[in-house]
């Protein structure tokens, strides 16, 4: 498989690293935890660590930017499950890291930093490439921490690497003074990972709050499953299906749970939210009884929240005892791993609701709000016909992964996603350039499986250095610029909100991306027609290595519905009049 | 597909908003669900969080920038060493509604150095201390006052007379008043500590946080 970065399989059974020094530790304890990937740049302060890599059975993926390696390596812990890695000198590499942590924090993903730092006599002098690494990223990481002694750094790593992965995932970070890394130590082995004896994250609700919250319910004439991004963290993907299709109940889930329950499903009422589906927003408005597991409720989802759910008694499943009533009061807190209480809940719940009625209305609503739209032959390709084009031609299990803007949005409404840990996005944090460095670190954890990335002009422009390393690691992935020479989410609220007036959000001026995409030496197509999809689907996706796809669409296509920020999901706009 | 080859018409179809079914209910700004008629209001209200922290590097700057980042209305921060070493207290009062005081606490459980979070009682055990210095114009009178609030006076010359009371924070006030008809030249007041009162732990600690 070209896909795989060529040390890969040759070096699995490498021995575990012999610890000398400080750099050692932290790379056996990488080892001892079961990392086989890393993403990075290097520079002067982490070049131990580096160093110490020459000889490791890991596979390291120099990216072309730092943010690039944050990115992928999210991607990678979002596709496989496990803490992806991400490493960087110090001040510029740390800072550009940001960004990506940022991103991994709001959602929730497993992602190791490791900086250099300059050496601790250094610290606090403002010397070269110095930044307070710890305190920038101290907001954005779920934990950090400054590696003093090249003792315990191997043990500071490995805790980061448990952290990133146990109870609530989320990034974590290791800054690693030189001094430190060059550092001998006779500690040896630092051990296997593990979290901080005050780290104990809640396994199973308590018995008598299911016991209510499935009295509710069962009792419920018109519930709902609300999945959100911690369904897919918690592997309980198995436990939701058969739960909701054991009882009944429809399904919705939030963005970063799409693929939790397969959208072809009879319940699936896809996602909701700001640019969710009438269905799926209806039915959460008129619902009276919502099992909702594993989300934050952002607002994104639940737009204003005085009238999100209104009628709604909240059954709250969550990991995080933090986010119980911290948006959305939860009549039933459930906290504990959203597998573990599926479990709970599942084998408490001995009646079904009765909700033939309510399904049926589901039903009502997923035909009075079709998805069509409009596609005349004699105009511009639309979007959506594209991203549809490409679902058609590729695999069920494929992995797609987006930039953010509404190119994000078609891909999510009109790809069909019946698998978790298909969808690659960035959601919390909005980061336009997710979507090419995701589809690095998706293509290194999604073994044989295709990995497509849909970008918009503004996003691709952002982070396309990374196709560089696409070419360089010979990775099979196919990305697919929704072209609109615009960064259109923005132009579409400056139509709907500021008078037409279109500041800053046209672009002119967009290279050819597929003559870019050739002198990156991957492979470069172009859509400007409905009759050239077919053939550069099929080119595209046949080609064994990077390629991209410069789709010229419609640039007046607007995503729709749409619930204005802070809006009543249930007043949802279809077209722009109605905003 | 759901390519639709005839239509011209920008956005999708469906019944408008006004053509919708309505639910009945609300929510307040708070995500609570209230009857439409008597939204209820949570009121601020002061409460003291007695945090229980590894004494790490750090460990304070977590704290502070928690609160501010997350918009928690903070009265007073005060830190010091407990009986345990390596294991310090952090006293915080804070002014918020009941939603903001619970994310308080539950935010301040997550971070990894902090071991243990109460809420003490409306009535806990707890003082600050002020010290003052006032204009040494009148000291028969400032003695006075000082002795009216048990205060003791740590500093006297012909141009200043510096103070210090302790107490609660009511008392404190109080004392600011009473000092203030002197020309009071500069203020520093500790914020409170506090312990729970009787036998209730303040922070609930096994033996590997000792």
């Amino acid at each position: 498989m070209s896909g795989e970065p060529k040390e890969a399989q040759a070096d699995a059974e490498a021995t575990p690293t012999e610890v000398d020094t400080g750099a050692d530790a932290v790379v056996r304890a990488l080892e001892n935890a079961g990392v086989d990937h890393l993403f990075g740049v290097q520079g002067g302060a982490i070049m131990p660590v580096y160093d110490a890599l020459y000889d490791s059975g890991m596979t390291h993926v120099t990216m072309a930017h730092e943010q690039g390696a944050a990115h992928a390596a999210d991607a990678y812990g979002v596709v496989s499950g496990e803490p992806g890695v991400c490493m960087a000198t110090s001040g510029p590499g740390a800072t550009n890291l940001v960004t990506g942590l940022a991103d991994a924090n709001m959602d929730s993903d497993p992602v190791v930093a490791l900086t250099g730092q300059v050496p601790t006599e250094f610290v606090g002098s403002d010397a070269f490439q110095e930044t307070d690494t710890v305190g920038v990223t101290g907001p954005v990481t779920k934990a950090n921490v400054f590696a003093d002694d090249a003792d315990t750094v191997g043990s500071d790593v490995g805790t980061a690497v448990a952290l990133a992965g146990e109870g609530r995932q989320g990034p974590t970070l290791v800054d690693l003074p030189k001094d430190v890394t060059n550092g001998e130590t006779s500690r040896g082995d630092p051990g296997e990972p593990r979290t901080p004896s005050t780290y104990r994250p809640p396994e199973t609700a308590d018995p008598e709050a299911v016991n209510e919250a499935i009295e509710a319910l069962s009792a419920a004439d018109r519930p709902v499953v609300l999945a959100g991004g911690g369904v897919v963290k918690a592997g309980a993907c198995e436990e939701l299906r058969s739960f909701a299709t054991d009882h009944g109940i429809p399904v919705v889930t939030t963005m970063p749970a799409i693929g939790a329950f397969p959208e072809d499903h009879d319940l699936s009422l896809e996602w909701a939210g700001m640019h969710g589906t009438g269905y799926a927003n209806m039915a959460l408005t008129m619902t009276d009884c919502m099992l909702a597991v594993g989300t934050r409720f952002d607002d994104r989802l639940t737009g204003g929240v005085e009238t999100f759910a209104p009628d709604a008694e909240i059954v709250h499943v969550d990991i995080d005892p933090a986010e119980i009533s911290k948006n959305v009061e939860a009549d039933y807190p459930l906290v504990g791993d959203a597998a573990a209480v599926l479990e709970q809940v599942a084998a408490a719940m001995s009646r079904s609701p009765s909700a033939g009625a309510w399904r049926e209305q589901c039903r009502a609503w997923k035909a009075e709000y079709p998805m069509d739209y409009a596609a005349p032959a004699d105009k511009p390709v639309k979007p959506q016909y594209v991203v549809e084009a490409f679902d058609e031609a590729t695999a069920d299990d494929t992995v797609v992964t987006t930039g953010v803007g509404q190119h994000q949005m078609w891909a999510s409404q009109y790809w069909t996603f019946t698998e978790p840990r298909t969808w690659v996005s960035s959601h919390g944090l909005g980061t336009m350039g997710y979507g090419l460095p995701a589809a690095i670190g998706a293509r290194v954890a999604a073994d044989d499986r295709p990995v497509v990335c849909f970008d918009g002009d503004g996003s691709f422009l952002m982070t396309c250095q990374e196709l560089s390393v696409a070419v360089r690691e010979d990775l099979d992935i196919t990305v697919v610029v929704l072209n609109n020479a615009a960064v259109g989410m923005v132009r579409q609220w400056q139509d709907a909100f500021f008078e037409e007036r279109h500041v800053a959000s046209e672009y002119p001026w967009v290279p050819e991306f597929d003559a870019l995409a050739e002198a990156f030496g991957a492979r470069g197509f172009r859509i400007e027609s409905y009759e050239e999809i077919e053939a550069v689907v099929e080119a595209a996706t046949a080609y064994d290595g990077p390629s991209v796809v410069d789709a010229h669409i419609d640039p007046d296509e607007n995503v729709y519905p749409m619930v204005p920020s802070g809006g009543d999901n249930g007043l949802f706009a279809l077209s722009e009049d109605q905003l | 597909m759901s390519r639709n080859e005839d239509t011209r018409r920008d956005g999708l179809a469906g019944p408008a908003p006004e053509e919708r079914q309505r639910p009945v209910g609300r929510r307040n700004e708070e995500g609570i669900r209230v009857d439409p008629e008597v939204a209820a209001d949570h009121e601020p209200r002061r409460s003291t969080i007695s945090a229980y922290v590894a004494d790490e590097p750090g460990v304070l700057a977590s704290v502070s920038g928690l609160f501010h980042r997350r918009q928690f209305n903070i009265e007073s921060l005060t830190v010091g060493p407990t009986q345990n070493d390596g294991y310090s207290r952090i006293t915080l009062v804070v002014e918020e509604p009941d939603p903001g005081v619970e994310q308080a606490k539950k935010q301040l459980r997550k971070l990894l150095p902090v071991v243990h979070v109460r809420e003490l009682d409306a009535d806990p055990v707890a003082r600050e201390l002020v010290i003052l210095k006032v204009d040494g114009d009148e000291p028969d009178e400032v003695q006075a006052i000082t002795e009216m609030y048990d205060g003791e006076t740590l500093d006297a010359g012909p141009e200043t007379i510096t103070v210090q009371i302790t107490g609660g924070e009511g008392k404190i006030d109080d004392a600011l008043d009473a000092y203030a008809q002197f020309g009071v030249r500069e203020i520093a007041r500790t914020g409170q500590a506090a312990l729970a009162r009787g036998a209730t732990e303040t922070a609930r600690v096994d033996d590997t946080h000792t």
